[in-house]
């Protein structure tokens, strides 16, 4: 019976339609995670060296015990966000002659394979091999490393409960930062040694072995709970649907001054709001206003500050090209609907034109807080702002047409890749790197402000021709929109 | 064979199914009729144990669904795709379905063979995933799977919605025939009253929840349900 519930999950995974269309991205995720693995592991086998660095004075192992309730704290809130539910598809083996038990028993020892669940072994096992098994002998080292283990693997479980019991209320990723920042501070004043009590825990671990005992019954203790809460809840609408009252968001009223585009914009504006992804699109672009401040205080990149190009690119124009790089994509479940609109393709693409037209200047005008570190950069900003609304947001929109694939909009946002093809990697090539050919060789040579003006004059220029683009996208539109749809179908 | 005590179903206040008493005897077809949103489906769900009821129960031979999983092994059911493993061949979900049920390969071909006309040479050793197939041939698999396991009880939702005339008159034929060899209890909604009253001995129409006719199929049962439909506001 297992082994036929396994085979499913792999075939499941093989035969998905996204997995051999996004293999690309499928490899560069497997490949992205192995070296994930390879660092936590560097990391682990660098920590004694790391703690001698940090905290010269006391020993490696009482170093590491201090900060482990730290680290777990730091697990919980990487778990929180990363951490996906089990909920394996159960809806179609709930009426065949299979036990629930079954089900789930099978469904929780799988969540249990994960790489979170190895990450506490890569980290810690070289500090086990190398500090602890000479100092406390093997047994010790190996109960050490096992009761980690174990409050890993109980974290996972009480995640999985916390998320399905309490719908994913992030009061709890916050309530953890606040009360561990908290600690930390408390600690770090030498008010309250939170330090000293994980170090007693810990290095209870090492003197006594059996306590490690405690930790993995409380694993067993939280998959048991979670066994008897799966069991008694185990009804496809509670289990999936468990928001109570969904939120509509406004009808966005204002929009009905600009006619048919300020309907299609406030549509557009729903299917973002009301679906997780294109809203996590839509915050990263807000998140991303801010990323100046990494680059703009530092003297090393003032010196190089042709660089700031870049960023100023990437402030004023994210969202066009986080979800605009999607563009058909977000409506690919009903693309055939929007072919039989009573609607002309150039007032549909026109919406969408002007849609980032004005996230990007609402950027832009954001950006200007960061006249506070030189009017040069805001300057800059202007130039890749106008360069971004006349040629990029068309290129962006342009390059979306070729090929796109479908977007399940219900699906999560985090480490989602479905809807990812070659454009999508391409894009980067003429949205930065063109703009860059223009202003570089001024920049180089000590001339940046008229490569600058040739960059806002370009833009200005496409700007004003929009009408002629957006007739060009039209056409392009309706050549491709039967290839398109018959994509999008297939899929 | 299955008696409802009490059941009610309630969304956020609204009443979806409430039926204080219904018993269905063995081999007893039992057709259900009723506009959309009159609650045939969830009635359904709450017999296969999917939803939870607000209040009441259903017994299948005496147990509470809830309480035991026992009916699952003499209860086959088709509800809608959501049944059926979508990245499976028709194949190798027969197969599945069939180990569940303690058929070795032979059994399966043997058991098959009662669907060929139905199958209609469409199914069977292809090359294509569930989720490839029409929804008229999904619903063939998951007919095909309900039936397995020589079941005591099988619910049905819509049989015939979806597919083609010639498959509604061997559906019909099949399920006729299956109600005469193997004593089977039918459950059978549909929203086709000409085929419903043909299969099923009895009727139960409902109306926003609640049982509204409980008739024996007769003559002009057709006839009486037509006019209700028609004059329904």
């Amino acid at each position: 019976m297992i082994k036929a519930l396994l085979t499913h999950q792999i075939r499941q995974q093989l035969r998905s339609p996204i997995w051999a269309k996004n293999l690309l991205a499928n490899i560069l995720l497997g490949f992205a995670s192995i070296l994930m693995a390879i660092y936590a592991l560097m990391l682990g086998i660098f920590l004694p060296e790391l703690f001698e660095r940090l905290l010269p004075d006391l020993d490696p192992v009482t170093a590491l015990n201090r900060y482990l309730l730290y680290y777990f704290a730091l697990e919980f809130m990487m778990r929180f966000f990363l951490q996906k539910s089990p909920v394996m598809s159960i809806n179609p083996y709930l009426h065949l002659p299979i036990t629930k038990s079954k089900l789930i028993h099978f469904m929780l020892g799988k969540s249990q394979v994960s790489v979170f669940n190895l990450f506490v072994v890569l980290l810690f096992s070289p500090y086990a091999v190398r500090i602890i098994a000479p100092e406390f002998g093997n047994i010790g080292a190996i109960a050490w490393l096992a009761g980690l283990f174990s409050i890993s693997m109980s974290l996972h479980f009480l995640l999985l409960l916390l998320k399905k019991k309490l719908t994913e209320q992030p009061i709890y990723f916050w309530g953890t930062l606040i009360v561990f920042t908290a600690l930390y501070g408390l600690d770090y004043f030498e008010i309250f040694a939170f330090s000293t009590i994980s170090e007693s825990l810990f290095s209870g671990l090492l003197h006594q072995p059996l306590w490690s005992g405690v930790t993995v019954l409380g694993w067993v203790m939280l998959y048991l709970i979670n066994f008897r809460f799966y069991v008694a809840n185990i009804y496809p609408e509670e289990l999936v649907h468990k928001q109570k009252d969904q939120k509509i968001t406004s009808s966005f009223a204002f929009l009905n001054k600009f006619g048919r585009i300020g309907d299609l914009i406030g549509l557009e504006l729903k299917l973002i709001l009301r679906h997780k992804r294109p809203r996590n699109a839509l915050v990263m672009s807000v998140f991303f206003l801010f990323y100046g401040l990494i680059f703009y205080p530092t003297d090393t990149y003032q010196e190089a500050n042709y660089i700031f190009l870049f960023i100023g690119l990437f402030i004023t124009g994210v969202f066009f090209l986080n979800y605009g790089q999607f563009l058909l994509s977000w409506e690919g479940s009903y693309f055939d609907g929007i072919l039989t609109r009573k609607l002309d393709f150039r007032t549909y693409l026109e919406a969408k034109y002007y849609l980032f037209l004005a996230t990007s200047t609402l950027a832009f005008i954001l950006s200007l807080g960061y006249g506070w570190f030189g009017l040069d950069i805001v300057w800059m900003n202007f130039a890749a702002f106008l360069y971004n609304i006349g040629i990029n947001i068309f290129m962006v929109m342009r390059i979306a047409m070729y090929k796109p694939k479908k977007i399940d909009l219900n699906k999560r946002a985090i480490f989602n890749y479905e809807g990812t093809g070659a454009a999508q990697y391409l894009i980067i090539i003429p949205v930065v790197l063109v703009p860059y050919a223009i202003y570089l060789p001024f920049a180089l040579t000590g001339l940046g402000n008229y490569g600058l003006a040739i960059l806002a004059i370009v833009g200005l220029v496409g700007f004003f021709m929009r009408e002629r683009w957006l007739d060009v996208l039209t056409k392009t539109f309706i050549h491709n929109r039967h290839r398109i749809a018959g994509g999008f179908r297939a899929q | 064979m299955i008696d409802i005590k009490n059941l009610s179903k309630q969304y956020s206040g609204v009443t979806v199914v409430d039926i204080p008493e219904l018993h269905i005897a063995k081999g007893e077809s039992f057709g259900l009729v009723g506009n959309n949103g009159a609650g045939k489906t969830t009635f359904f769900r709450m017999m296969l144990d999917l939803i939870r009821p607000t209040e009441g129960e259903v017994l299948s031979k005496g147990v509470n669904v809830q309480k035991s999983e026992d009916w699952k092994y003499y209860t086959g059911s088709f509800l809608d795709e959501s049944f059926l493993i979508d990245y499976l061949t028709p194949n190798e979900y027969f197969e599945f379905t069939g180990k569940l049920h303690g058929y070795s390969a032979g059994d399966l071909q043997v058991y098959l063979a009662q669907f060929e006309s139905l199958f209609n040479d469409e199914i069977l050793e292809k090359k294509n995933y569930v989720r490839d197939l029409s929804k008229g041939n999904q619903k063939k698999v998951g007919l095909a799977a309900a039936l397995m396991g020589n079941p005591e009880v099988v619910l049905l939702d819509e049989p015939f919605a979806n597919l083609d005339p010639t498959t509604q008159i061997r559906l019909k034929n099949l399920l006729k025939s299956w109600k005469v060899e193997h004593q089977v209890t039918f459950f059978i909604s549909s929203h086709d009253l000409n085929h419903v009253t043909e299969v099923c001995d009895r009727i139960v129409l409902l109306e926003k929840g609640k049982v509204h006719k409980d008739i024996h199929t007769e003559a002009d049962t057709l006839k009486d349900l037509e006019a209700y439909f028609s004059e329904y506001s």
